[in-house]
């Protein structure tokens, strides 16, 4: 019991010191398209019409807010100096972009790998133990 | 369906991360060696699952596997869906730290209910039995979700396409797929490792 909480807490910790401090994709995108245009996407494709976008400037305050269009696009005035931006879709997704941050995203498919393998080396010790009794 | 940092009020999220503390608590008491392999693979299964997000018009969604999880791990489900939301929230930004505690609940409670349920009907073969439990899990995860959302800000609950709206609509065929996922998973289990059902 107490090796295989070992090995899940080194997983964890392994987890947390690879995460750079950077915005990683999630849920929900919110994208620079090109100067006055910000793009709402979900992560598998596609996007709500409900997605209301708040833009902000470097000391937080509102610029402009609104839906976005039936592309997923929200248009603002070039000329304001976005810095931030949320968009929010009214089911628990949120997004947000900052001026300046790269956004990084993580492959899913070798973490998932990873994280099964976890799994196996946990039945792997259990296995043994089941064994050794 | 994993609520985002920033959705969430300060009241709703304490009230539920005071609920799924509660709930670990709970899962963790009386654990046993043999329940580690078993709730450890559960909860990859959860994390890999939901990792597939389906886009519905005009939401996106992904399997919640939480009937399932339920039925085999009844009240240690929340040992579960922790860490998996956990390295989500830290590694993909789906879900976040502020609204774990609401998703852990969102889905245990659904979970828990499943277990419940999955012994109590009437109902002989396990196929039919534990689809109809994937089918409720479903709809419990979605009424959740409401209500926290709800609780939030009543602007979630209005328009035409309100959250209620959206939820239902996009999680129909959530509903049907967990429901034959759950059916099959558990007839397998049932037929092949019947003690991880007790």
């Amino acid at each position: 019991m107490k090796s295989v909480m070992n090995k899940g807490i080194l997983f964890l910790l392994i987890c947390l010191v690879l995460l750079p401090s950077a915005v990683y994709a999630h849920g929900m995108f919110l994208e620079l398209e090109e100067p006055g245009v910000l793009r709402a996407e979900y992560d598998g494709g596609g996007f709500s019409p409900r997605t209301e976008v708040t833009i902000y400037d470097e000391d937080g305050n509102e610029l402009d807010k609104g839906l976005v269009d039936e592309e997923g696009k929200f248009h603002f005035e070039k000329s304001l100096d976005l810095h931030r931006a949320v968009a929010e879709d009214g089911m628990g997704h949120r997004a947000e972009y900052k001026k300046g941050v790269e956004t990084k995203t993580i492959p899913k498919v070798p973490v998932v790998i990873g994280v099964f393998a976890v799994v196996g080396v946990i039945f792997m010790i259990q296995n043994k133990k089941v064994k050794q009794k | 369906m994993h609520l985002a940092d920033g959705v969430l009020s300060t009241p709703v999220i304490i009230a539920t991360y005071g609920a799924s503390i509660a709930s670990l608590a709970i899962g963790a008491k009386g654990i046993e060696d043999e329940d580690i392999p078993k709730i450890s693979l559960m909860s990859a299964t959860f994390f890999a699952a939901s990792l597939i997000s389906i886009p519905i018009p005009p939401t996106s969604v992904h399997p919640l596997l939480c009937g399932l999880i339920g039925i085999i791990l009844g009240k240690r489900a929340a040992l579960a869906f922790f860490p998996a939301l956990l390295l989500q929230a830290l590694l993909f930004k789906h879900g976040g730290i502020t609204s774990l505690g609401a998703n852990t609940i969102m889905l245990f409670i659904p979970a828990y209910i499943s277990y419940l349920l999955y012994n109590k009907l009437p109902i002989k073969k396990p196929l039919i039995r534990a689809g109809l439990v994937g089918v409720v899990s479903v709809i419990m995860t979605v009424i959740i979700l409401i209500i926290l959302l709800a609780l939030t800000d009543q602007r979630f609950a209005q328009g035409d396409f309100s959250v209620v709206k959206i939820a239902i609509v996009g999680h129909l065929p959530i509903l049907i797929g967990e429901s034959i996922i759950t059916g099959f998973a558990v007839q397998f289990i049932e037929k092949n490792k019947p003690n991880w059902i007790k």
